[in-house]
C-alpha cells in the first residue's frame, strides 16, 4: 500500500544511507481535554519497521510521547543506490500505512 | 559471548529474557504494553525487567537546552559503542515516560533523530544496550510551553 501521507527519503553516502521519514499521524495521547472537558481518544503509532530490500533493519515500538506527525532520521550501513527502502507503521487502532522508495 | 551470558543471568526477570529472545534475529520485538503505561521512570525500568544501569559518556544526546514548544522537541542520539542492539528514549517528567523502544539490526548505525513531546521541563534519559551491557545518559531540557496541554 503506497501512501503520500508518508514522506520518505534515503540518501546514499560513503557510510551507507541516511534515511528520513515524516509520517502523518495525530499521535493523540488520550489525556488531553478539550474546552468542554471531553478527552480525545488515544490514537498513536505503536510500531514502525524499516526494511531494506525486504530485510528488517530497524524496529521502533513507540508510545504517545512521540510528537504529532512524527519525524525520524536513521542511518543504515551497506545501502546502495537503487535499493528498496520501506517504512511501515501500525497504530493502536489497528490502522497501518507503508511506503517504499528507492535509495538515491 | 560470556558477557552476553552474564547479562542474561543478571536479567533474571523472565520478561527481559523473552524480549531479548524476540529481538534477535527477527527484530520482532514484543510490545510490553504496561511499560508504555508506566507512570514514572522507575516503573518503566521494572516493567521492562531492566537491571541497574551504568552512566556512560559514550551516549550523546543532542537536544535544545530550552524548548519553546514541548509538543515538538527535536532529539538526536548517538551511541559511540559497537554492537548497539537496543535504544530506549525516556522523558522522566512525562505521564508515560517511555517514548520509544528501538531494536537495531546489525546494519543499523547507533544514531537516530526523532521529535518527541515533553509535558514539562524535565530530564531526557537514553538507555542503550551494547554488547549485552546496559548504559545510560541524561540531558535536561527546559520547556516553555508543555507538550500535553488541553487542545
Amino acid at each position: 500500500m503506497q501512501n503520500d501521507a508518508i514522506r520518505l527519503r534515503a540518501t546514499v553516502d560513503e557510510q551507507g544511507a541516511l534515511i528520513k521519514a515524516l509520517l502523518t499521524h495525530p499521535m493523540e495521547s488520550g489525556f488531553r481535554k478539550n474546552a468542554s472537558g471531553e478527552s480525545a481518544t488515544a490514537h498513536y503509532i505503536t510500531d514502525i519497521t524499516l526494511r531494506i530490500n525486504d530485510e528488517t533493519v530497524l524496529t521502533l515500538l513507540t508510545g504517545s510521547g512521540i510528537a504529532a506527525n512524527p519525524l525520524f532520521g536513521w542511518r543504515i550501513a551497506s545501502v546502495r543506490s537503487g535499493d528498496s527502502v520501506t517504512v511501515v507503521w501500525r497504530d493502536n487502532l489497528g490502522k497501518t500505512q507503508s511506503k517504499t522508495i528507492n535509495a538515491q | 559471548m560470556n558477557d552476553r551470558r552474564d547479562f542474561l543471568r543478571l536479567a533474571a526477570a523472565a520478561s527481559l529474557t523473552r524480549l531479548l529472545a524476540d529481538a534477535e534475529p527477527a527484530l520482532a520485538g514484543e510490545r510490553v504494553a504496561h511499560a508504555f503505561a508506566a507512570g514514572n521512570p522507575e516503573s518503566v525500568y521494572a516493567a521492562l525487567g531492566l537491571p541497574a544501569l551504568a552512566t556512560s559518556t559514550a551516549i550523546v544526546i543532542q537536544a535544545p537546552d530550552v524548548a519553546e514548544n514541548g509538543a515538538q522537541v527535536p532529539l538526536e542520539v548517538t551511541v559511540r559503542l559497537p554492537r548497539v542492539q537496543r535504544i530506549l528514549l525516556i522523558a522522566e517528567g512525562n505521564r508515560f515516560p517511555l517514548l520509544a523502544d528501538i531494536r537495531l539490526g546489525e546494519r543499523s548505525k547507533p544514531w537516530l533523530e526523532a521529535k518527541v513531546k515533553l509535558a514539562e521541563s524535565s530530564r531526557i534519559r537514553v538507555i542503550a544496550e551494547a554488547d549485552g551491557r546496559l548504559l545510560t545518559a541524561t540531558r535536561d531540557v527546559r520547556v516553555i510551553v508543555g507538550g500535553c496541554l488541553p487542545g
